[in-house]
């Protein structure tokens, strides 16, 4: 059993600071457990929390049925990767996967097995007698899970191991993990700031901000779901497509346009009004969608042709929605470089329509898929 | 324009070469002299030997000097073990010191540093009566063993202060990674911090062996009449019983220089990256 349970988990630095406020969440054994937020959040500071590499100033951490919030690191039985490896310079790729067993006092045969399956695993078996600086950075980052994986640790402990590495080599690596992990079956805390990682990866997500969670849940409940308006523009690539809106007796209206269509319980009484958010795949050419849709007319201003998706990009004639959790998850996936006073759409379509900038396209809305948010806190209304 | 640029070159490298050639004229003067014969040296001090005359170091190495009984061999055998042990000592406590002060965050911990710094500051000298004092008191004048817990520490603060400001230079990656690893605080020390701080190891020996071995003015204080005698006491000595003998004394110096320069020259691309750089 490596079931991490942690209760009311606080970090608060002598200066005052508070990274982690009271967190309470657990991690069932075997579960890939992925951490993301914005730079600053208070993600790393509760992964290195449960490693034990950071004190904790309130409340307990289990792992299985073991209190180890006092515990040393050396005795948590838990390995970690760091975001820049931390390879051993003067140790080549056999010493620093073989470091741990030998701290351990495992014996050298067993050792070498090891090491050498673990090498196999990973395809290390002909970079066995370099030293670090004579790898690739995804040659590093394979050592790195190595020197995890062949301890057989309770728990793997990973604070953004795929951010050092350029886009492509990201993407296959993140398979691989996945792939690993299926394998492995360890339980898992993934630290990253990159939603598209989290997304991926985890079985279930924990979206942190300001040292609190703010939801956590299986992937697909982040996006289709999301508990409030952070959560809400932080999860999703391209980002959800926001903008206050007006209840009406039958259906909504924003920015001059007025949808007929069925809305949720609980939202409230017409005339109230609501931030409405549109991910942009609740879009399509109206010519490629089903008949009985809601329609918008737009004027095309960019169009990213992407291959398999083209995502169209239009201004609406209402204002920016101006939320503070709306600037704050901004800030994590770098979305607001420029600052515009009107809100800007992105709908993604079919490439089979082709479309050209400045070019008037009607758009179809699957109004089933748009989400509700309060004005005032930005908590999602209307859901189960 | 590339005409004055390799006009301005070579005019550079002459005076280089200039400025070289006068540091290195003493120490052509000093081998020069001590392969000479006593004759030819007097006769031809600056012209180079006609013959390597090896007498002098054989004469340097077995004769007595200051009227008694001792040579510059057994000199030789007190420097290389006070110098040997000093310098390991000195290793030892500095980089575990180092290592506290550079990664213990507490105000003691900032205090024993601006502490170690004030030591570097103040003059050996200024302190030598009472620091003779407290020897004598605890019995530490005239042996070697006392010489080295002396040198260990009068030089503490210069080791302290190079092993404290690479470690905090170093990321802590390495040492989390040890710890998370399995090892102890202690072997986190010595199989991670240790390898890292190579180069300011390499330094530290250099800068205090070079100190140790050539330091008069401590030695003749604290060993003075003890039969302990280090190189440069023994070689002063020389000088009372051979003052014309310049061969044997030269050679004595040349016997004396050796090793330090060996030390340096097989060390000195640690000594800069101690001085310059961290972990690449």
């Amino acid at each position: 059993m490596s079931r991490i349970t942690l209760s009311r988990v606080g970090k608060r630095y002598d200066n005052g600071h508070v990274a982690v406020r009271s967190i309470d969440l657990t991690i069932e054994t075997g579960e890939f457990m992925v951490l993301v937020g914005p730079s600053g959040c208070g993600k790393t500071t509760l992964l290195r929390m449960i490693a034990g590499l950071e004190e904790v100033t309130s409340g307990s951490i289990q792992i299985g049925e073991r209190d180890v919030t006092r515990v040393p690191p050396q005795a948590r039985d838990i390995a970690m990767v760091f975001q820049n490896y931390a390879l051993y310079p003067h140790m080549s790729v056999r010493e620093n996967l073989g470091y741990a067993l030998k701290v351990r006092g495992v014996a050298k045969a067993e050792a070498k097995t090891r090491i050498e399956t673990v090498a196999g695993m990973l395809g290390l078996e002909r970079l066995l007698d370099r030293r670090p600086n004579q790898l690739s950075g995804g040659q590093r980052q394979r050592v790195a899970i190595g020197r995890a994986i062949v301890r057989e640790p309770a728990v793997f402990l990973m604070d953004e191991p795929l951010s050092n590495l350029d886009a492509k080599l990201r993407v296959g690596m993140r398979g691989e993990l996945a792939r690993l992990h299926n394998r492995l079956a360890v339980t898992t805390v993934y630290v990253t700031h990159d939603q598209v990682e989290a997304m991926t990866l985890g079985h279930r997500v924990a979206v942190m901000r300001d040292g609190e969670i703010m939801q956590v849940g299986p992937p697909e409940d982040l996006y289709r779901r999301p508990r409030n308006l952070f959560v809400a523009a932080f999860i999703g690539a391209p980002a959800i497509n926001l903008v206050e809106a007006r209840l009406e007796a039958d259906g909504l209206s924003f920015a001059g346009w007025r949808i007929a269509c069925p809305l949720p319980p609980g939202l409230g009484d017409a005339g109230r009004r609501v931030i409405v958010g549109i991910r942009p795949e609740a879009f399509e050419a109206a010519e490629f969608a089903p008949p009985g849709l809601p329609r918008l007319d737009i004027t095309a201003e960019i169009v990213e042709a992407q291959g398999a998706d083209s995502y169209v990009g239009f201004t609406l004639d209402a204002p920016r929605v101006e939320a503070e959790q709306i600037a704050a998850a901004a800030e994590g996936n770098d979305a607001a470089l420029i600052s515009e006073a009107r809100a800007r759409f992105m709908a993604r379509v079919t490439p089979k329509r082709r479309v050209a900038p400045g070019e008037t396209l009607a758009l179809a809305l699957d109004a089933s898929a748009l989400l509700f948010f309060d004005p005032d806190g930005g908590e999602a209304l209307g859901q189960a | 324009m590339t005409r004055n640029l390799n006009f301005a070159r070579s005019f550079g490298q002459i005076c280089l070469t200039g400025f070289a050639a006068v540091y290195a004229f003493p120490l052509y003067l000093i081998v020069s002299l001590a392969l000479k014969t006593e004759a030819e040296g007097a006769r031809a001090p600056f012209a180079l030997p006609s013959s390597l005359f090896s007498g002098n170091f054989a004469r340097a190495w077995q004769t007595s000097a200051t009227s008694g009984n001792a040579s510059l061999a057994p000199a030789f055998g007190n420097s290389i073990l006070i110098t040997a042990v000093g310098v390991v000592l000195l290793v030892v406590t500095g980089a575990l010191g180092g290592y506290v002060l550079a990664r213990r965050k507490s105000r003691l911990a900032d205090w024993l540093f601006v502490l170690f710094l004030i030591g570097l500051t103040v003059p050996q000298q200024l302190g030598i009566v009472p620091l003779f004092q407290l020897a004598r008191g605890l019995g530490l004048v005239g042996s070697a063993g006392g010489m080295i817990l002396i040198y260990a520490g009068l030089l503490a603060p210069l080791t302290i202060f190079l092993y404290t400001t690479f470690i905090r230079a170093l990321p802590t990656d390495y040492e989390e990674a040890a710890l998370m690893d399995g090892a102890s605080r202690l072997r986190v020390f010595w199989d991670v911090v240790m390898p890292l701080v190579r180069p300011v190891t390499a330094t530290v020996v250099v800068i205090q062996g070079i100190h140790i071995w050539n330091d008069f003015f401590t030695p003749v204080i604290f060993l003075l009449g003890s039969g302990q005698q280090t190189l440069p006491v023994a070689i002063f000595s020389l000088v009372g019983e051979y003052a014309t003998a310049w061969g044997p004394i030269f050679a004595g110096v040349v016997i004396a220089s050796a090793p330090a320069m060996a030390v340096f020259v097989f060390l000195q691309r640690h000594v800069v990256r101690g001085f310059s750089g961290g972990i690449k």
